[in-house]
Formats: C-alpha cells, structure tokens, sequence
C-alpha cells in the first residue's frame, strides 16, 4: 500500500510521521493491596523463590495440609487457604526450608525393554567411630549416589575439629579418611554429606528435576509414538513426558526429542530441555544419552500401542523427589526466607504470620514490615492466658521498633471449627482473616480509585465467620484494659444491635503512643498506601529533566491528596501551620544537590476511627 | 556429660547465632527429651512452641522462671532456641535463659559410690586448716566452707 509518511525523512521532500506519544496515561497502582505475603512450612511448592497462589490452584501448588497435630506449623496452611477464600486475591509465599533440604531429580533408565525410574542424589549413610572422645573410623553403609566429588563431610556434636575427607568413585562415596578425629566427641555423631551433582551421575535416558518440590512425590510416565519407514516400525527421539502428582493429577506435559539438533517446523529448537525451559521455569530436563542411544526403540514397553490399541506408556510410581530436611529452622533460614519476600517482584500490601508461635519467625516478619512498609498481621496463640499473650508480645519488644506502627497482634480467644476442614475443631488464628477481609475491602474503590481504608477491618461489620465458635477465654474490664495497653487486638464474641457476633473487638497498632493516629489500624492501612503511591510515582520521574520531575510530582501529589480527601481519608487539620486545610506538600530540588535530588514531603490529617464512647445521661427537671 | 545450653543475643554473645551447633542437643535419637529452661532475664517469657511454656522473670520468688518441659524432636529445639535468641537480641539480653537436659536419677548405690569418691573421710583433711594462720580467722571459715559438698554431692 501507498502510505503518505515516512518515518525518518533524510533530504528528500515528504511527510514524517513520529511515533505515538502517549501523555494520557493515568498513574494507577494494581491490585497489590489485595495481596498478602507469608513465609510458611508447606508440603509442596518451590524452595528458591517466592510463589504466587490464588483460590485456583492453592490446593495444587500447597498440597491438601497437614493435620496441625502433626505439627504446629501446619497452621499456616489452614490460614492461607481461609484467607484466599475469604477475599484475599493472592498470597505470594515463600516456602521455609533448612539448609538440608534436597531436590532430587527423577531418572529413567532404558537400558532393557521396560525402562525403570529412580529418584537421584541418595545421601550416603555413614557411621562414625569414636575412641576416647576422638573419631577413629567411618563406616560407609551405603554409598549415596550423584556426587560430584567436591562435596564435604558435616560432622555433628558434641565434639569438634573432626575432619573427615570422603573418597568419591562414579559419584558415589567408597570410603572415608579420618583427616582428623577431633575431640569431643562423648557418643557417634551424626554425618551428612548431600549430593550437589547439578545433574544424575551416569547413563540415563532422561532426568526430571520438579522445582516445585513435593514432599508426596510425583509420577513421571513416558512414551514415543510409532515412526514407521515403509511400514516398519523404528526408532524414535521424539517422547511425550508428563508429570503427575501422587494422586494421578496431570502437573505438566511436554513433547520433544532426545536430539540435540531436532528442530520444529519453525526452525525452533525441538530439544526435549529446550522445550521444557520454554514452557516453565519450574520442571528441568535432562537427557542422558546421545547419537543412537537417543531415542526409544520399537521393542520398548514405552514404545507405539499394545494389542488392544492403547498407548503404551512407561509410567513410574510414586518419586519422592524432594528430601524437606526437617523443620528445624535456625535464624538464618528465616533470614533467608524474608529476604527472598523483600526482593520479590511480586507485590503485596500485606505480611501474614500465618499463626506462627515461633518469635524468631515473628522478629523476621518484623523487620521485613520495615524494610517494604507493609503491615505486619500476627497471631497471638489462642491456648496462652491473658498474662502469657501479653507476656508473648511484650518479649518481642516491638513498641521499641521503628516499624511498631506496622505491626498489629491479634488473639483468638475461642475455638472453632477448622474453616478448611481438615483439623479438629482447636484455637485457629485470625490474623490472616483479618487481612483477607481488608483485601476484600480494598477491592471496593471508588471512581476516583480509593478504598475505604479509612474503615478498620473491625467491629460489628467484619464477623468471624466459622462455625461451632465457642469462647473460651473470658475476659474482664481489667483483663482488656491490660491487652489494649499491650497493643493486643482481641478477637471475642460481641453483642450489638441485630445478636452478637464474633468480632475484631479493636484495632490498635503496636505503637506505643496513648493518643496519636499512629495507633490506628485504619491509619497506617491509608498512611502506607499514600506511601507506596507517592514512591511508586517517583520511581516514574527518575531520570527526567528536574523541572518536568518537579511539574509532574507537584500534579501528581495535588491530585492524589484532593482524591483522598473527597473519599474520606482526610479530613481538615487543626494545626495551626495546616491552615485549616487536610494536607499540604513542599515538593523542591534539594538545596545542597540541586541537579539531581528532590526533596518531596508531605503533611496529611488522616480521619481516625471511634475506639472509646462516653455516654452520659442527665435527668432534667 | 550434661547437655547444657546457654543463650543469649547473639550480636551481645559475640557471635553469630549459636542454635545447637556443639551443644551435644543434635542427636536426634535422644528425643523426646525431658529438659529444664530457666529463664535469667527480668522479664515474663511466653514460648507457645513449646506446650505453652510461660516462664515467669527471673526476680520472682517463688521459682516460677523454670520449668521442666518435654522436647519432641531435635527439630523443635532448633527453632526454641532460635526463638530465645531473637527474643534476647530484641530486647539486648547477652544471658538470656538456658536449657539442661534432665539427667535420670542413678541408683542410690551408684551415688553413694561417687560421693564417696569425691568427698575425702572426715579424719582426713582435704587441705592445711587454713584458720590455723591466726592473722586471717575468716579464711579459715571460708576454707571449711570449701570443704563442704554442695546439693548435688560434687
């Protein structure tokens, strides 16, 4: 066709068209304010980075739960999945692991007909010795597989300086030197030495590494259809793969070769890895063989059809895939875990305990709240007394913290039923509730984009809503009066007008103020949000000329602080310096560093919310 | 040997976090394990991970900053100590509590045995009567003192 442009005119005569500018874009922030963060022990999904889970796939991606009589930290799993059902959109999570947790990778073997399945990377089990405190001899039990040879020896307690040099033949350990005894060493102590191959050691066909790390395994089954060349049936490097869990659930499906030269009708690359790596990041494969050993032959029992005309699959039974490692968790595995949630692209508004007891997890938590001003939402356990709740959360000393306002304790103080059904009725947490109702709220913006946040998730409007609730704790005038002075919410059953409920009776922060705004829930939910807009926005000016930084800055604040204020978030001031008015910004280049810092600040009067009623009556004549 | 930990700030302990590393408490075939915690800081200790532990401070009178407690697994002791020591590095305690293994009582033979091991005969003096230096009378008190077993016979 003729145009009657050209885009970049040189001497000639013509029209140039310039690209589109767009200036009508409106800054708006996403959902993240509906989104909620926790760092949990799960049964499945991936160790290395934060995930995201919705209603959806909450159940595929954190398996079915565990019993909390298993173990305390299932609790977790009970709060994200009631959360996401009760307004939360997602929750991005972070899986707590100790630094003995292994993934394995599933491998087929071809060597016969009937190809054969193993997980990889086995543990050598070894046996210590010890002579008068001090390591003499190691006893190889069984030799482990899939070293690559650089691995060490961790020897455990009681002693020290023990060092013990492993000998590594075809990935396996054949014996052990005792470089040095140590000493110490009052009984055997234990050996571990995990293998750190990248990939299975020796022939294979191929090898499935599941990143998403089930501790019920998964079954991985195989098949190549028939080629056949002049009605002959031959050998075949393209293989259909899939993935499954324990329960026969259809995880993924790839279809590939073995060649690392196939190519698609498009010129793409065929390779069976190349595949998978273009399809998700949360499955490697790795072929073992190559030249005419890539490839299935006509004979195998994964090969073209049976009698009756079926596919023939080669199928695995259960692999346990992934070693968890225990859930001894030290310090530094929730170092880890919370740092993994602060640099995750993910966002999110909130930060759940998920019912954690653990305050080393609760100090994590914390200083994660900090670090992306997000609210920090924590359960105080429901079993403790008044006096061990408020001694739980005066131990954590978070009215000493910078970041006391972001942290908001919540107690339980009844039974209930289990909202997800697979514990007995017990003391569930309600924190992460809380947070799926303020997501559920935040989601209600008005025409000018704002939530009601200026309405704290409390009081007679926002029910617990489970069943068979029976209070347990009964909580006097006095006993309140000491958990609201400790910044504990209680959570208790209410009478109002209509029946009574079970109710977040209040909404206080850890702040140690007496009357201050920054006691309020609902003040830091708008403080934090006005936060994030504004630092957002200025991520957006960055790198502009100052001028147009400081002309759109200067826009942006008078239009996000009148919007506020007309939806309710701000009211006026009675500050003298305010001048009656609800906000006020100073947006200036920096005195000092004029080229390329601003300075941009901002005053706001937030509306509070009604704790306290004094209801006086006089009897006139 | 005893199995004793004690813990505290790890930035005040001038070190990094200790958890159980040589403490003797890795083995995870000793457990479940009965163990004394005995809080030393002068405020109330809530540790719901284990079975609601509420440990009173350490200025109470009546004893009630210890308790004798069951330990599941080698796994929970991992995370009651990180526990202790975040709560001692949030509060800037560097002696914070300690945790001891209860040591099952031995046949009254066997006690009788050690403690006539470790304590000498009467007749015979374990050291020079000190009191007999006639310009230090006191540090002849203090060295009978000495000579006296304390409650566990050592």
């Amino acid at each position: 066709m003729a145009t009657a442009f050209t885009r970049q005119l040189g001497a000639e005569s013509g029209v140039q068209l310039n690209p589109l500018r767009d200036a009508s874009e409106i800054p708006a922030l996403d959902n993240a304010d509906q989104v909620f963060a926790i760092m949990m022990r799960a049964t499945r999904g991936r160790i290395d980075k934060p995930f995201k889970v919705d209603r959806g796939n909450v159940l595929k991606k954190l398996g079915k739960g565990e019993q909390i009589r298993i173990s305390a930290l299932n609790e977790a799993w009970v709060h994200v999945v009631e959360a996401l059902n009760n307004g939360a959109y997602e929750a991005v999570v972070q899986r707590l692991v100790t630094d003995a947790a292994l993934i394995k990778w599933a491998k087929v073997t071809a060597t016969t007909d009937t190809p054969a399945f193993s997980a990889t990377h086995t543990p050598a089990v070894l046996t210590a010795t010890v002579t008068a405190g001090s390591i003499t001899a190691v006893t190889v039990d069984s030799g482990g597989s899939d070293y690559d040879g650089t691995e060490t020896i961790t020897v455990g307690g009681p002693g020290t300086n023990a060092v013990l040099t492993p000998v590594f033949t075809d990935g396996v350990i054949t014996s052990v030197t005792v470089t040095n005894g140590g000493t110490g060493y009052a009984t055997a102590p234990a050996l571990t030495c995990l293998p750190t191959a990248e990939e299975p050691v020796g022939s294979y066909l191929f090898a499935v590494k599941h990143l998403e790390c089930f501790n019920d395994g998964i079954v991985v089954e195989f098949r190549a259809d028939e080629k056949k060349t002049g009605g002959v049936a031959g050998a075949n490097d393209k293989i259909t793969v899939r993935i499954r869990d324990k329960d026969g659930v259809l995880l993924h499906e790839f279809y590939g070769s073995l060649d690392p030269a196939a190519k698609d009708d498009f010129g793409n690359s065929a390779y069976l890895p190349d595949v998978v790596s273009a399809q998700t990041d949360t499955i490697e494969i790795a072929v073992g063989v190559a030249g005419s050993n890539a490839d299935v032959e006509p004979t195998s029992d994964a090969y073209g059809y049976d009698d009756n005309g079926q596919e023939k699959w080669a199928r695995s039974s259960v692999l346990v895939c992934f070693t968890e490692g225990g859930t001894g968790y030290v310090t530094d595995d929730y170092i880890d875990a919370r740092q993994k949630l602060q640099f995750t692209p993910h966002n999110y508004a909130y930060i759940s305990s998920g019912g954690s007891q653990s305050p080393a997890l609760l100090a994590q938590l914390a200083q994660l709240a900090f670090d992306t001003n997000r609210q920090l939402r924590f359960d105080v356990p429901g079993n403790l007394t008044p006096d061990a709740a408020i001694a739980f959360v005066e131990q954590l000393n978070f009215g000493a913290s910078a970041s006391s306002h972001l942290l908001h304790p919540f107690w339980t103080t009844f039974k209930s039923n289990d909202p997800t059904g697979i514990n007995p009725r017990g003391f569930f947490g309600v924190a992460t509730l809380n947070i799926a109702y303020a997501c559920l709220r935040n989601a209600q913006t008005n025409a000018k984009g704002f939530a009601p946040k200026n309405y704290p998730i409390a009081g007679r409007e926002w029910p617990v809503r489970r069943t068979n609730i029976t209070q347990v704790h009964s909580l006097d005038n006095q006993t309140l009066n000491a958990l609201a002075k400790a910044k504990i919410n209680p959570v208790m059953y209410e009478t109002y007008t209509g029946g009574g409920r079970y109710v977040f009776r209040d909404s206080l922060t850890s702040a140690l103020v007496e009357s201050s705004l920054k006691k309020l829930i609902s003040v830091v939910d708008m403080s934090t949000s006005i936060d994030e807009a504004v630092t957002r926005f200025g991520k957006d000016v960055l790198q502009l000329p100052m001028t147009v930084a400081l002309k759109r800055m200067t826009d942006y604040l008078t239009a996000l602080f009148e919007d506020a204020e007309a939806s309710g978030w701000l009211v006026p001031s009675d500050e003298p310096e305010m001048g009656g008015r609800a906000w006020k910004f100073d947006v200036r280049p920096n005195e000092v560093r004029p080229y390329d810092r601003m300075d941009v600040a901002y005053w706001l009067r937030y509306d509070g919310a009604v704790r306290q009623i004094f209801v006086t009556q006089t009897l006139s004549r | 040997m005893l199995k004793k930990i004690n813990l505290g700030a790890p930035s005040l302990k001038g070190k990094g976090a200790q958890g159980l590393a040589g403490s003797g408490f890795e083995d995870s075939a000793a457990y479940p394990m009965k163990v004394v915690i005995t809080n030393h800081m002068p405020s109330d200790i809530s540790l719901p991970e284990v079975n609601g532990l509420f440990l009173r401070n350490v200025c109470n009178s009546k004893g009630l900053n210890r308790a004798t407690v069951e330990i599941e697994s080698a796994d929970q002791l991992k995370r009651l100590v990180s526990s202790i020591e975040q709560i001692a590095e949030l509060s800037g305690y560097e002696t914070a509590m300690t945790i001891e293994e209860v040591v099952a009582a031995k046949p009254l033979e066997v006690i009788r045995q050690k403690l006539s091991d470790e304590i000498p005969p009467a007749s015979t003096p374990a050291q020079p009567p000190i009191a007999d230096n006639p310009e230090n009378p006191q540090a002849g008190n203090s060295g009978k003192k000495g000579h006296k077993p304390n409650k566990r016979g050592q």
